[in-house]
């Protein structure tokens, strides 16, 4: 594995987001299996440039459905381990088809509606 | 009221690509305001009911992280105070108002919203508890002078969709159960979901109830049909 440097405050909230029985090298494994390189891992790790902020926009906007990343889609794969390290997406390797799954949860409720229980015929 | 109408059917087209849910509830408001002087509303029931709750639109619930498929419509059944109306009572009032048949007999649609109406299950109105089902109120219907949204009760939807998956075999459906499940579960009156379980007398349907209850996952079982 290759030997990447993660800041602190992100290993951190790795070790809580991680799922239990799934060890923390996986997942950074896995990250860097599908994203290329340790390069792109760490730029997009410590970083936000504006285009993966637009991306990462754009994912949210699909609540509730998998994305499937491609190989190769280095920035959302990104962005998807930054929502996954934030608690705010599950994700799924194959390992066949080398695609990652990433379900993403809407961020935050957005609390759109008031509602009372009881309709105009309760 | 006609020029309240009308802005929300603009504002309805306005949003109606970046936000289809509130497009299709804003919809559901336009058909209240438009019936409420006769007696009627619409029961938002199926998909769109589905989507609000497991959206995390109502600032309640945790979202099921799960392959989804947004529902394309509004499911409605018409009702009156009391009782269940028929789509001839409600058709003409809509009409004047832009709505025109779709395409099927029982949906209506407007020309600037691609989200069409589906009058559906009028003959069934007390499969869905009064005490269950719940108003919606938003700022923007209330600026624009709309009515509110009834839906059917989180229960109740769970319940159609448990129902139809466990005779259908179909994961569109268990998907859509599991989900309003695992967003409303600290809501649900799971009195009344189990009662309503028994009172169909299959067993089946209790024992499918409990796995759902479980969380357990998107298989239904062999012969399962794809999304």
């Amino acid at each position: 594995m290759a030997n990447i440097r993660v800041p602190d405050f992100l290993l951190a909230r790795l070790k809580e987001a991680a799922p239990p029985g799934v060890p923390l090298a996986q997942v950074i494994a896995e990250a860097l299996e599908m994203s290329g390189g340790p390069e792109v891992v760490r730029a997009r790790l410590t970083g936000t440039p504006s285009v993966a902020r637009a991306r990462t926009a754009r994912l949210r906007s699909m609540d509730h459905r998998s994305v499937v990343l491609e190989p190769g889609q280095q920035v959302a794969l990104a962005e998807a381990t930054r929502d996954y390290v934030r608690g705010q997406a599950s994700r799924r390797y194959d390992p066949v088809n080398r695609t990652l799954s990433v379900a993403i949860r809407p961020t935050p409720p957005r609390r759109r509606y008031t509602m009372i229980r009881g309709g105009p015929r309760a | 009221m006609m020029r309240d109408v009308s802005a929300g059917i603009a504002f309805c087209k306005e949003v109606a690509d970046k936000d289809p849910l509130h497009c299709r509830l804003t919809v559901a408001a336009i058909a209240n305001t438009l019936l409420e002087p006769e007696g009627l509303h619409f029961l938002v029931v199926g998909g769109t009911a589905v989507d609000t709750y497991v959206s995390g639109a109502l600032g309640t619930s945790e979202s099921y992280p799960a392959r989804w498929q947004e529902s394309l419509d509004i499911d409605a059944i018409p009702l009156r105070f009391l009782s269940g109306a028929s789509r001839e009572e409600v058709i003409p009032l809509l009409e004047p108002h832009g709505f025109v048949p779709g395409a099927t007999r029982s949906s209506l649609r407007h020309p600037d919203i691609p989200y069409p109406i589906d009058l559906v299950g009028y003959g069934f109105p007390d499969d869905y508890s009064p005490d269950h089902q719940v108003t919606l109120y938003n700022e923007t219907w209330e600026e624009l002078t709309l009515r509110p949204v009834y839906l059917a009760g989180a229960e109740d939807i769970l319940f159609d969709y448990l129902e139809s998956g466990v005779d259908t075999r179909h994961q569109k459906d268990w998907t859509r159960a599991l989900a309003i499940s695992t967003a409303m579960l600290e809501d649900l009156d799971l009195d009344y979901l189990y009662t309503k379980a028994h009172w169909r007398q299959d067993g089946a349907l209790v024992a499918w109830l409990d796995k759902l209850m479980r969380g357990e996952p998107l298989r239904i079982g062999p012969g399962l049909r794809p999304y």
